[in-house]
């Protein structure tokens, strides 16, 4: 790894720093990392809430930081990397900064800009900074962040690649965020606390949370064996009060027997689908997503602004969503749910250690994660990869549940596909086309009407 | 009404598949013919694209916001294949800041997009447009 890493630090299109140097940088920062704030909300059982930031100009971002920064609780501050940065794209990059169009991007170039303005973006929030992006090669850009002190990096070879990209293959993906988990890893073993997160929604429009689920252990599994001590494992809210309690509840639970070394948070990500096209309609969602992490018993939750469906939010929005966020209390959860909770995860559970039993039996996880994706015995829809079969097709259950209809070559037994059947043969039944249905679920939760949300929040 | 074959697309610097692959398997269940050639599709993919398939309509989705950006040079590449009179829309989050302006839809334009699609258009109007085009050719041919 270290001949890999002067590898990478040759190709890099900017400096980056000795590790002493930015070991030096993380221990002059005087802000809790985003570990602490994390175990903080554990031992207090306190929800953190998180806007996405992330702007091309660097005086607009430190702006976005500042203004995000301005409500009361602690939380953790966040950079968002445009889609250039993501695919490595640095000669684009510094074309669009010659001719001055550098704020048309839809996030943050740290690396164009490099560490030196990365560190000066810590003077313009009190909390510590987790970097966010969708790169299947982020072996750069983690050199940067952390030189930058960021103490949080989203992503993993496999959630940051095969929803994200079109033919890059896994086992390079697999190998880059090797690299990043060995270099927190390495980081770690200097007494630098890092976290490091899943993205679990992967491509983020009904995803079966079993897939989900076991993508994100998987990712974590590889990190622990690179070192990382500190792992948050994310999910996207489905819109389904019960499928997100059990989502939750099995991530816990198979993440205390696979992960029993790390120290793990869980993090929701509001519904990432369509929003309501309504202001008003759109709040009340965010309400009831505040709700569902309490209910879910997370630590953390990504939220949405009203505005979702319009446009990326201004710092302004991105504030006082976070403001409207803070005033929702904990709600206490109507017993009736329970059962169904209890139900959903029972199937979940199921359907989890299926995908996984043939991984973990595998003398090389590396390999045979490779080899799973190539036979399509793990898989996920809706991906724009080729390296991916994207058989697997989903819909909603009549209560709204994600459910397989396609079960490609995914290993499930006779009773977890006879489950699925069963929970969706009423809607099959009625002969409308796939793909309508398909339309149909993809705008579940915008075309929810204002009795529907009101109703969902009131059970809570 | 008859079948069409129908390009589909997603621009470079962008990987969101959902819209993409809803129209792929909605158009196809409607038996029409799908090329998808995905996504980050620069814009000399997408000339070379129609020029190989030549679809009656391509239809570029975008999600990212740099849609203006990633196609800057979608007219030139038209251009440099000949390719002139070809229906090509657009919808999608196509900037960062919502809403399109006059200057931009005339960009557009000139890159060769001749329909653009408003982010709170309904997938059913994509539907609807191709429905269109599909009884006018059938009349045309008979």
């Amino acid at each position: 790894m270290e001949t890999l890493r002067k590898k990478i630090v040759a190709a890099s299109p900017v400096p980056i720093p000795s590790i002493d140097d930015s070991l030096t940088f993380f221990r002059s920062l005087k802000k809790p990392s985003m570990v602490d704030v994390l175990k903080d909300a554990k031992v207090n059982h306190k929800l953190l809430f998180q806007a996405r930031s992330g702007v091309g100009d660097s005086d607009e971002m430190k702006l976005m930081l500042s203004t995000i920064a301005q409500n009361e609780s602690p939380g953790i501050a966040t950079l968002t990397i445009d889609s250039l940065t993501r695919n490595n794209q640095w000669q684009r990059l510094n074309e669009l900064r010659e001719k001055g169009n550098i704020a048309q991007l839809n996030g943050f170039p740290l690396v164009t800009y490099g560490y030196y303005v990365g560190r000066s973006l810590h003077e313009h929030t009190p909390y510590p900074i987790q970097v966010r992006h969708g790169s299947p090669d982020a072996t750069i850009l983690s050199e940067v962040a952390y030189a930058s002190g960021a103490t949080g990096f989203e992503g993993g070879g496999i959630s940051y690649n095969l929803p994200y990209a079109k033919n890059v293959s896994l086992a390079e993906s697999l190998h880059a965020w090797r690299y990043v988990d060995w270099l927190t890893g390495m980081y770690q073993s200097h007494g630098i606390n890092l976290n490091r997160e899943t993205f679990g929604p992967l491509t983020a429009v009904i995803v079966p949370p079993s897939l989900a689920i076991a993508i994100s252990l998987i990712e974590s599994v590889l990190m622990v064996k690179e070192g990382v001590k500190h792992i948050s494992l994310s999910f996207g809210q489905t819109g389904v009060l019960q499928q997100d309690m059990a989502t939750a509840k099995v991530l816990r639970q198979l993440a205390s027997k696979l992960l029993p070394t790390a120290q793990v948070t869980l993090c929701m990500h509001m519904w990432m689908g369509v929003f309501p096209r309504s202001i008003q309609l759109a709040q009340m969602f965010v309400h009831y997503g505040v709700k569902v992490a309490y209910a879910c018993g997370v630590e953390r939750v990504i939220i949405k602004t009203p505005v979702e469906a319009f446009r990326i939010p201004t710092s302004g929005e991105s504030r006082d969503a976070l403001k409207f966020c803070q005033k929702i209390k904990c709600p206490i959860i109507n017993g009736s749910v329970l059962g169904d909770v209890e139900k959903e995860v029972y199937w979940l559970k199921r359907e989890v250690e299926e995908l996984l039993l043939p991984l973990f039996d595998a003398p090389d996880l590396t390999d045979a994660i490779v080899r799973s994706f190539e036979n399509g015995t793990l898989d996920i829809p809706f991906s724009p990869s080729i390296h991916t079969k994207s058989r697997v097709v989903p819909l909603r259950d009549p209560t709204g549940c994600i459910r397989y209809h396609n079960f490609g070559q995914l290993p499930f037994s006779d009773s977890v596909k006879q489950h699925n059947y069963n929970a969706l043969k009423f809607r099959l039944k009625k002969g409308i086309p796939i793909g309508k249905l398909l339309q149909t679920d993809i705008h579940y939760i915008s075309k929810l009407s204002e009795a529907d949300i009101k109703q969902r929040i009131e059970v809570l | 009404m008859t079948q069409q074959r129908i390009l589909l697309c997603v621009p470079h610097s962008d990987c969101h598949v959902v819209v993409n692959k809803l129209l792929e398997i909605g158009l196809r269940e409607l038996g029409h013919d799908i090329v998808n050639l995905g996504v980050n599709c620069s814009s000399r993919e997408i000339a070379v694209g129609i020029e190989k398939y030549r679809p009656s309509v391509s239809i570029i989705t975008c999600q990212n916001g740099h849609a203006l950006m990633d196609l800057e040079l979608l007219g030139e590449n038209l251009k440099s294949f000949n390719i002139q009179a070809q229906e090509i829309w657009i919808g999608g989050k196509l900037n960062t800041t919502g809403g399109l302006g006059h200057s931009d839809r005339s960009f557009l334009s000139q890159m060769g997009i001749t329909h653009i699609f408003d982010e709170s258009d309904d997938l059913s109007m994509v539907f609807e447009r191709i429905a269109l085009i599909s009884s006018e050719r059938s009349v045309c041919h008979g």
